[in-house]
């Protein structure tokens, strides 16, 4: 016969909240488990720990504010459940039960709250934060270089003394010393005419 | 032929017109400088009486470059022209001649303001000698140790520069 008692009343055993006739019957069984006395003996010293550092029982903070205003909310409930004012009496509606009176106005005063809280987020400009600009990290690629004509080859190399892009063309026919520069090449400052055939925007 | 033909034909025109002015691949982005120098150890005045003595800035930019080093440099010709946003443009340093020709269109912008990368072909007696795609800035040209000529080697340099100010 299995007299080991099931996990809730060993539980509840442990922290002496089972029945005299049960508490006598798990006794038993304990007395041959060691290991399970000492749990309890555990579960004894904490409970005498907090009773003596905690109160029995604490009052909430604020409790009158938080009474009052639970009062007034129910008395008010039950004004609007049963008016209490005969018929006929001179006191007005708004008077009677103001809080109704409110309720219709309530939505439109929070949609025009927010409203303007909208209308004051577009005016407000947020502080100009200037942020430098990032400094190219990523060198420029090496140009591609085609060189249709055979025999002709290109070296690209970027110049730090000369402060530009450099490239070396190596086998390129010569131009024929009898070449003369033209009297009409513009070795002055300002722009030639466009040589392509569509006219330069004005 | 009548008035009615006269003003289809006018109306045809005017729709041409207005198309093409509001043809934003033609707006200007930019100006392409190019200038043909010759270098020499020799004679300096083999070049000819027309070409002028490089300026300063040029000659010490030129001299700083070991590989474009010589004794003298005179400049030959120059030519400035547009870079349109979408078409290509040809520059024509000794005109009338077509002995030096650089064709460039815009191809890229690496950066705000400063890189744009530009195909660029250089033409020299009628013959496509070099293409490259090289990212071009204000202040920064692009120099060509090109040809041989005269006792000495021509140096092409193209240079972008900013808009004038009347395209803007």
């Amino acid at each position: 016969m299995n007299t080991t008692p099931d996990e809730e009343r060993l539980a509840l055993w442990v922290e002496d909240e089972l029945d005299a006739t049960s508490q006598a019957a798990v006794d038993a069984w304990a007395a041959t488990q060691p290991e399970w006395l000492e749990r309890r003996e555990v579960a004894r010293q904490m409970k005498s720990i907090l009773r003596g550092s905690l109160p029995a029982a604490e009052e909430p903070p604020y409790a009158e504010f938080f009474n009052a205003r639970i009062a007034r909310e129910i008395q008010r409930e039950a004004a609007e459940v049963a008016p209490v004012t005969p018929a006929g009496s001179p006191v007005s509606p708004m008077v009677r039960a103001p809080g109704k009176t409110w309720r219709w106005f309530l939505p439109a005063t929070a949609v025009a709250g927010m409203a303007l809280c909208f209308w004051a987020g577009t005016r407000i400009t947020p502080p100009s934060v200037t942020v430098a600009a990032p400094t190219p990290l990523v060198p420029v690629p090496t140009p591609v270089l085609y060189t249709p004509e055979q025999g002709v080859k290109a070296d690209y190399f970027a110049s730090a003394s000369a402060d530009a892009m450099v490239i070396v063309l190596d086998g390129v026919a010569a131009i024929p010393d009898s070449f003369e520069v033209p009297d009409t090449a513009s070795t002055g400052g300002g722009p030639g005419a466009t040589t392509a055939d569509i006219e330069t925007p004005r | 032929m009548n008035r009615r033909d006269l003003i289809c034909l006018l109306l045809l025109a005017s729709c041409g017109l207005s198309s093409a002015q509001l043809d934003p691949g033609k707006d200007v982005i930019g100006m392409v400088t190019v200038t043909v120098y010759h270098a020499t150890n020799g004679d300096a005045g083999a070049a000819g009486q027309r070409a002028k003595a490089a300026s300063e800035e040029v000659v010490k930019r030129l001299a700083g470059e070991q590989k474009l080093k010589f004794a003298h440099y005179r400049e030959l010709g120059k030519d400035t022209k547009p870079l349109f946003r979408s078409y290509e443009n040809w520059a024509q340093p000794l005109p009338p001649s077509d002995e030096i020709l650089l064709r460039f269109e815009a191809q890229s912008k690496l950066s705000k303001e400063k890189r744009r990368r530009l195909d660029i072909e250089l033409w020299l007696s009628r013959k496509k000698i070099l293409k490259t795609d090289a990212a071009m800035e204000s202040g920064k040209p692009l120099l060509v140790l090109g040809p041989e000529w005269r006792g000495g080697r021509l140096i092409i340099s193209a240079e972008l520069g900013p808009i004038p100010l009347k395209d803007q």
